[in-house]
């Protein structure tokens, strides 16, 4: 039934189209979400650019994306702004560039597996994932416009009534099919990860960004099930007349409009933790690794990733203590939240530790896993004042929100998504990425992120509210505009050194030089392998010895670091150490 | 979803045990979600009921019992023919006239639905029954159908004997898996909508 091999596929269609190869689908993922990383980019600097100057024509594309207001953006046109730029952003770029493709990635390759357990659902996932994106871009060209109805399309707002047009029905569905694609590629995770490892291969002898990646699949599949269960309660709402968010409209009828937020929220808690758990995993491995050092705390990492999931289940109602909780329930969901602190904070100290006296390598892919632990130390601090019922009640719906969560899922897990490519873009095609280029990307990221999102805090914390249109038209807030152009200005300073990225990509899959099997001296099974892997990975499934972070071992003499397929330390005199030919894959 | 790489070297049968029970247990994680997706169904559902202050609510007529019943006795059943091919199927015999008593069942629970859906047509708009019977009835009926699509793609290998790439036995267990699911999850429906 299962063969131990099977053949390459040679048509172009099965090699590059609809291939179940998972590093294939890895590419097709990352390019996915790429693109949209672009599109939700693009979308942000048009709201930064009705922030900065409200009112004023767009230059240059206003003309012709909103030529019916002679160039300028209209209250309706940047609701729909901000709901396409957050759904893009979550669903379409972050999600397909962390899960889709780092997932593909690396799950089998670290784990020492010649492919996913399922190819065939591999290959599905991707291309619902794909059918999902098309149903969502096309729902821009719709008679009405794309979704109005903010990101968490909390009813009414999202009813037939108050958005009728068929983008907001289009939004469920593209919604729906994507969730459908995440749960089919979170069981093969899963399954790949309990199954297919190879021997050797303890569950703490798994990297950590196999952790993060099987942890977040887990909770995929315990909250995507509900996410879909309101979106099909919405979709029949908007196109069937049913009444389950729709309050006292018919008699007879009792709807509650609350029970979409319980539902968004029960899922949307742990989405959060989705996207952050593998870039907390990919950035407790790349510490390591340009540290040369073991991960410091290794297991108590992976239990504190570990119980940071079992948390995320339990504190979705702060997101809701301004709709009329119970304050008891209040006071509870606060306590658990408050909770998160202590394994957040045994992850932050191990990455401390982890770099504390090591013999750092500023590589570009280190530049960013640190970038993650400034990023995310700010994201998680901000969070407190959100946590907590009395500070929350003031900063709620206030840019401080927009701020605190654009540190947390944006700036982490992005600088995660791009410290991942940087690490592994020479295993996934072949070729070395210009380190000059890559650093040039990383202050010109950095500085400017923060300069957007930091000034959001000062804002909120000065009563600017979230998704405002037209901020001079309160005059408290007119003192804020200043702050407000300097954040478009940012903004469009890291919008156009992506561009930087963009060219350093494509230079180099031309141009780049040959990646050698093992750039980075790592000790993870995915650099046994050539750049790129073969089909199927290995030509003997490898023996796994060791821990993931064997760094500077001082009984390994002439190099700081042991391969997890290396039995034993290499004799003392080799010249040059290098990474270990497939024929060593099974040692002795 | 049986199209495992494995990672065993060793000879082809304990290669193929692994590859079946990677299936085993990417079933169940499916299952687990669907278990999550009725649980948040009928959640949600008693959300609404619970804020009522008479259920029925004024106005509507009480669910069809008796159709719930006669469909609950249907599956029931379905349930053990289902379990019947799956022995028959892992001892190596014909299943082929369990697997079709099974699907015969599948397309007899639809249909007695039938009436009960076209009697929604009448019913008044966003009235509450009306949505909880569409959404809860609606997602059962649509899992039962790809339930039946699952049965159909076994049967072409249960009329020619066992297929050497895709045992028979692993490909009925995991039908039988999901239809037993079904069963649980509509018993689940009867007791909440219907009885209770």
């Amino acid at each position: 039934m299962h063969d131990a091999h099977h053949a390459e596929p040679t048509g172009f269609l099965s090699r590059v189209v609809f291939s179940r190869d998972h590093k294939v689908i890895a590419k097709q993922f990352l390019l996915l979400g790429l693109l949209f990383l672009g599109l939700g980019g693009i979308l942000a600097l048009l709201i930064r650019w009705q922030l900065a100057f409200p009112g004023k024509p767009v230059p240059i594309v206003g003309q012709y994306l909103f030529s019916a207001t002679a160039g300028a953006i209209s209250p309706e046109g940047y609701t729909m702004l901000f709901t396409m730029h957050g759904t893009i952003m979550i669903f379409f770029a972050i999600t397909p560039m962390l899960i889709g493709a780092f997932g593909n990635l690396c799950i089998p390759l670290m784990i020492g597996a010649r492919d996913m357990a399922f190819p065939l659902l591999n290959m599905l996932s991707f291309w619902v994932a794909a059918a999902s994106g098309v149903v969502l871009a096309g729902s821009f060209f719709v008679e009405g416009g794309a979704a109005m109805a903010g990101w968490t399309a909390y009813p009414p707002l999202s009813g037939a009534t108050a958005t009728p047009g068929l983008g907001q029905t289009l939004w469920a569905v593209s919604l729906f099919l994507g969730g459908v694609s995440t749960l089919m590629g979170a069981i093969n995770y899963v399954t790949t990860i309990l199954m297919l490892r190879a021997p050797g291969m303890g569950f703490f002898r798994m990297p950590l960004s196999v952790w993060g990646l099987g942890l977040a699949a887990v909770l995929n599949i315990l909250f995507v099930p509900v996410i879909a269960a309101a979106l099909l309660m919405l979709i029949l709402d908007r196109v069937a007349n049913t009444g389950f968010f729709v309050s006292g409209a018919q008699p007879g009828s009792a709807g509650d409009p609350l029970l979409f937020q319980h539902l968004f929220w029960i899922f949307g808690h742990p989405e959060v933790y989705i996207l952050i758990l593998p870039a907390w995993g990919i950035v407790s491995d790349l510490l390591a690794v340009f540290s040369r050092k073991p991960a410091f705390g290794f297991k108590a990492t992976a239990i504190a990733m570990s119980s940071i999931v079992v948390l995320s289940t339990v504190v979705y109602g702060h997101h809701m203590y301004t709709v009329g909780l119970s304050p008891g329930l209040g006071k509870a969901f606060m306590s658990l939240t408050m909770l998160i602190s202590i394994p957040s904070s045994v992850l932050f100290l191990n990455w401390l530790g982890t770099i504390w006296r090591g013999s750092i390598r500023l590589e570009p892919a280190m530049l960013f896993a640190l970038g993650v632990v400034f990023v995310f130390g700010m994201g998680g601090l901000t969070g407190l004042f959100l946590g907590a019922i009395t500070t929350d009640i003031y900063l709620h719906d206030t840019a401080f929100v927009v701020g605190h969560f654009h540190y947390t899922m944006a700036a982490s897990v992005l600088f995660g998504s791009l410290a991942a490519i940087y690490f592994w873009f020479p295993k996934m095609f072949g070729r070395m990425l210009c380190p000059e280029l890559a650093r040039l990307h990383f202050w010109f990221t950095f500085l400017p992120l923060n300069l957007v999102f930091f000034p959001m805090l000062i804002e909120g914390y000065g009563g600017m509210p979230r998704r405002l249109y037209e901020p001079t038209s309160y005059k408290y807030l007119v003192q804020f505009q200043p702050v407000n152009q300097l954040i478009t200005f940012a903004a469009m300073v890291l919008g156009l050194a992506q561009l930087i990225f963009v060219w350093n990509v494509v230079r180099s899959l031309w141009a780049g030089e040959r990646a050698p099997a093992n750039p980075w001296e790592a000790t993870t099974l995915e650099w046994l392998t050539p750049s790129p892997p073969p089909h199927e990975n290995f030509d003997v499934i490898p023996e796994v010895h060791r821990g993931p972070h064997e760094h500077s071992r001082p009984d390994v003499p002439d190099r700081d670091w042991i391969g997890q397929w290396e039995s034993q330390a290499p004799a003392a005199p080799q010249t040059p150490p290098a990474p270990p030919a497939d024929s060593e894959a099974v040692a002795v | 979803m049986s199209d495992v790489a494995t990672c065993e070297v060793s000879p082809v049968a304990p290669a193929a045990a692994a590859g079946e029970l990677a299936d085993v247990v990417g079933m169940s994680l499916f299952l687990g979600s669907g278990a999550v997706l009725f649980g948040s169904l009928l959640m949600s559902y008693a959300m609404l009921r619970a804020q009522q202050p008479v259920w029925p609510p004024a106005g509507c007529p009480p669910p069809p019992l008796l159709m719930a019943a006669a469909n609950t006795l249907v599956l029931a059943v379905s349930s053990v023919s289902m379990a019947h091919a799956q022995v028959l199927a892992a001892s190596g015999l014909r299943c082929v006239g369990a697997l079709c008593a099974t699907m015969t069942l599948g397309v007899l629970f639809l249909v007695l639905q039938l009436p009960v859906w076209s009697a929604l047509q009448a019913a008044p708009q966003f009235g509450l029954m009306r949505s909880v019977f569409l959404l809860l009835a609606g997602c059962h009926a649509l899992h039962l159908a790809a339930g039946l699509g699952a049965l159909a793609w076994v049967l072409p290998g249960a009329l020619a004997g066992e297929s050497s790439r895709h045992p028979l036995a692993a490909r009925v267990r995991l039908c039988a898996m999901f239809w037993h699911f079904l069963g649980v999850a509509w018993a689940a429906l009867f007791l909440t909508v219907f009885v209770f």
